[in-house]
């Protein structure tokens, strides 16, 4: 038996041989170092006397899985009183783990598998998600135009209907006094043709119910033709008398309706280029309500809309470039006067909503 | 149906090594996942028609074993490699998968496949599977653990040439040969680890008078366990409790007297293999012979396992590389493959 020292000294050669041989010569070296013959040690391992000398060639071709010659491997390092644990390390560089994947054969497949059936619902699949997320997406888009538009609709009334009017007095005390209801009123018209001209828009919309507005009630300067087109008023009655002041008791007026129209210019040429071309007076349309009715009004430069709810009594003269596209709800309340002449609706009615375009 | 369909996009496939004594998880792309005991803690609330609520699941609940309180109960719902109970197993596998999708937002719901023991029963098999399925899972499918292990350890079983794989698992250790993609023979044994536990007990309470638990058996078997007999003695102190004294008693155990213990389980799969080589075609017997054995499992982690087998057989034993985590491995290479190639490992 060696001494101990000796032994130690010559397991660290070898250990050193196995940085520079391979695991084949390594073990090769073990074995001849304990003197073993190869017929031996194959006996010792139940292996063929070829497989072991390939082994210890380093020859792993005639060996058919890696698992089989790791575990070889391991089992010959036992044998011969060496660390399995650097052999088999040496072996993985040698062979790395990668190298042969397992293969698996396709085995015949019946018409009923469902391989590409899967492959067709893993599709359907995605195709259902972006389905969904397209429709979320829509969906989504309505809510923000609808939830705007009922923004829209909270502000007041005046404000939402006629995107050109100036915004109307928030507070009814705070309006003057010739808008207030049942209070005389006094108007003042201006015929020169002064570049201050100034178009009083306030007369207001009566209800049916009233009496119509006496002539002399309302006193509107009409600087020229081109004003005319802006008042509220019943729009044939351009006054052409010279400025007056007029006291009117017992006029009732509303003030919802009162939808002041105001053009403000310094000179008829600026407000001829800053404002869209307005139609003739004679072609002015007027709409009057009997009932509480809905429209939905956009002109054709979509710069001009009525939309909202209209009470009884309501009386609006539609602005902007036509043709129009409307929308009305409870036609049969809703009456349109085309430059003084009645237009039948019921021709577009179906339902009680008119839906038409109206083309003057 | 179509919502796990979209839950599936977003989870991993899974292939899972329902083991009696440990649950291994390998997520394609991944590899192992989640290796953990296969016991659950069960809460009692007091009162009578108390409800029951899962305390702890793996890790932490096989730490409560023997030593949990009246209320709770540290059980292991795999008994013999099949589902002991059904409930419990469930809530087991819908932690793990939770587990290893712990990050995801939306509700994991994998195509999952399970190995099952290739003696289980119809009913059994089908146990598992809606088990899985309860858990959340989409797709499952089941594959037969040798078939797993032999793909695992990487044995070419494509080739039309014999291979031989033998698991020793925590409950069942199946043998079988393989070839050309299919399993020509196999058996399974219901003897594993827990068997070896087992016999370790009753050998101590035998020879010393001494109970000792299945957590201490098992940390004996891993330190000492022997199974071929060997020069070197290796000794352990173990504590039990007397039965005599009823006191706590320790005393010294040595790896020959475990190995004496560990006789009759170890003669159990020994005699089984020599069964499956019987009943082996000649031809794929001399592919065994050229080529050998290949053990896998945790229980070919007994020391000299390979020995007693290649003593027993006159073959040459191979033990696979990491070979607790064959069977996971394996299933998780099936999957791939019948996705890749179309190669369909699963049983029914």
């Amino acid at each position: 038996m060696k001494p101990i020292s000796s032994e130690h000294e010559h397991k660290q050669d070898i250990a050193t041989d196995i940085n520079v041989l391979g695991p084949g010569d390594y073990l090769r070296n073990a074995r001849l170092a304990l003197d073993i013959d190869v017929s031996k040690l194959a006996d010792r391992l139940h292996l063929t006397t070829d497989v072991v000398e390939a082994l210890e060639r380093d020859d792993y071709s005639d060996l058919t899985a890696r698992v089989f010659v790791r575990g070889y491997l391991r089992n010959y390092a036992r044998e011969v009183n060496q660390s399995a644990d650097a052999v088999l390390e040496k072996f993985d560089q040698v062979w790395p783990e990668s190298e042969r994947p397992v293969k698996v054969t396709q085995p015949p497949r019946l018409a009923s598998d469902s391989r590409l059936g899967s492959r067709w619902s893993l599709f359907f699949t995605w195709l259902f998600i972006l389905i969904g997320v397209g429709l979320f997406l829509a969906w989504w888009q309505g809510y923000l135009d609808g939830f705007l538009q009922q923004q829209q609709s909270e502000t007041p009334t005046e404000s939402t209907q006629f995107d050109a009017a100036p915004p109307p007095p928030e507070n009814a005390n705070m309006l003057p006094d010739f808008i207030q209801p049942k209070q005389p009123r006094l108007v003042v018209s201006n015929t020169t043709n002064s570049s201050d001209d100034r178009v009083n828009q306030d007369t207001p919309t009566q209800p049916d119910a009233t009496p119509p507005l006496p002539e002399s009630a309302v006193v509107s300067h009409k600087p020229d033709s081109e004003t005319a087109q802006f008042s509220t008023s019943p729009p044939t009655r351009a006054a052409t008398t010279p400025p007056t002041i007029t006291e009117e008791a017992d006029v009732v007026m509303s003030l919802r309706p009162v939808i002041p129209i105001t053009e403000r210019s310094d000179t008829p040429n600026t407000t001829q280029q800053s404002n869209p071309p307005m139609m003739p007076d004679s072609e002015a349309i007027t709409m009057m309500f009997s009932e509480r009715c809905w429209v939905d009004i956009r002109d054709s430069s979509r710069t001009y809309k009525l939309v909202g709810e209209m009470d009884k009594g309501d009386r609006r003269q539609l602005g902007g470039r036509p043709p129009y596209s409307m929308i009305i709800g409870n036609a049969s309340a809703a009456r349109i006067e085309l430059g003084g002449k009645p237009y039948d609706l019921t021709q577009h009615t179906s339902g009680n909503v008119a839906r038409f375009t109206l083309r003057p | 149906m179509f919502l796990r369909r979209i839950r599936g996009v977003f989870s991993n496939d899974l292939s899972i090594d329902l083991g009696t004594a440990n649950t291994l998880i390998y997520a394609r792309d991944q590899g192992i996942v989640l290796d953990e005991p296969s016991v659950v803690a069960i809460r009692h609330d007091r009162g009578r028609g108390g409800n029951k609520s899962v305390a702890a699941v793996g890790d932490s609940a096989k730490r409560m074993l023997g030593r949990t309180p009246e209320n709770i109960t540290a059980i292991r719902p795999m008994k013999e490699g099949v589902i002991a109970d059904f409930t419990v197993t469930e809530k087991m596998l819908q932690y793990f998968i939770h587990k290893v999708h712990e990050s995801r937002v939306i509700r994991p719901s994998p195509r999952v496949l399970i190995c099952v023991p290739c003696g289980s029963t119809q009913v059994e098999r089908r146990a598992i599977k809606e088990s899985a399925a309860g858990a959340g899972a989409r797709e499952v499918y089941l594959i037969e653990e040798p078939m797993a292990a032999a793909i695992g350890a990487g044995l070419p079983v494509d080739e039309p040439r014999g291979s031989m794989v033998l698991d020793i698992g925590g409950g069942t250790s199946e043998v079988a040969i393989i070839s050309l993609n299919g399993i020509v023979y196999s058996n399974s044994v219901r003897i594993g680890g827990d068997k070896f536990d087992e016999a370790i007990i009753n050998y101590i309470r035998r020879n010393y008078g001494t109970l000792v638990g299945e957590a201490t058996a098992e940390k004996i078997k891993k330190k000492i366990g022997s199974a071929y007999p060997s020069d070197e003695i290796l000794e352990l102190e173990v504590k039990g409790r007397n039965l005599a004294e009823g006191v706590p008693r320790s005393f010294t155990l040595t790896s020959s007297e475990v190995l004496e213990a560990l006789q009759e389980p170890l003669s159990g799969i020994v005699d089984a293999m020599k069964k499956a080589l019987e009943q082996t075609p000649p031809e794929l017997g001399a592919d065994v012979a050229e080529r050998g054995i290949v053990l896998t499992g945790g229980g070919a982690l007994l020391r000299d396992l390979d020995r007693l087998v290649e003593e027993e057989t006159g073959l040459p034993v191979i033990i696979a590389q990491d070979p607790l985590t064959c069977v996971a491995r394996g299933g998780g290479r099936a999957l791939e493959m019948m996705d890749e190639r179309g190669g369909d490992f699963s049983v029914e």
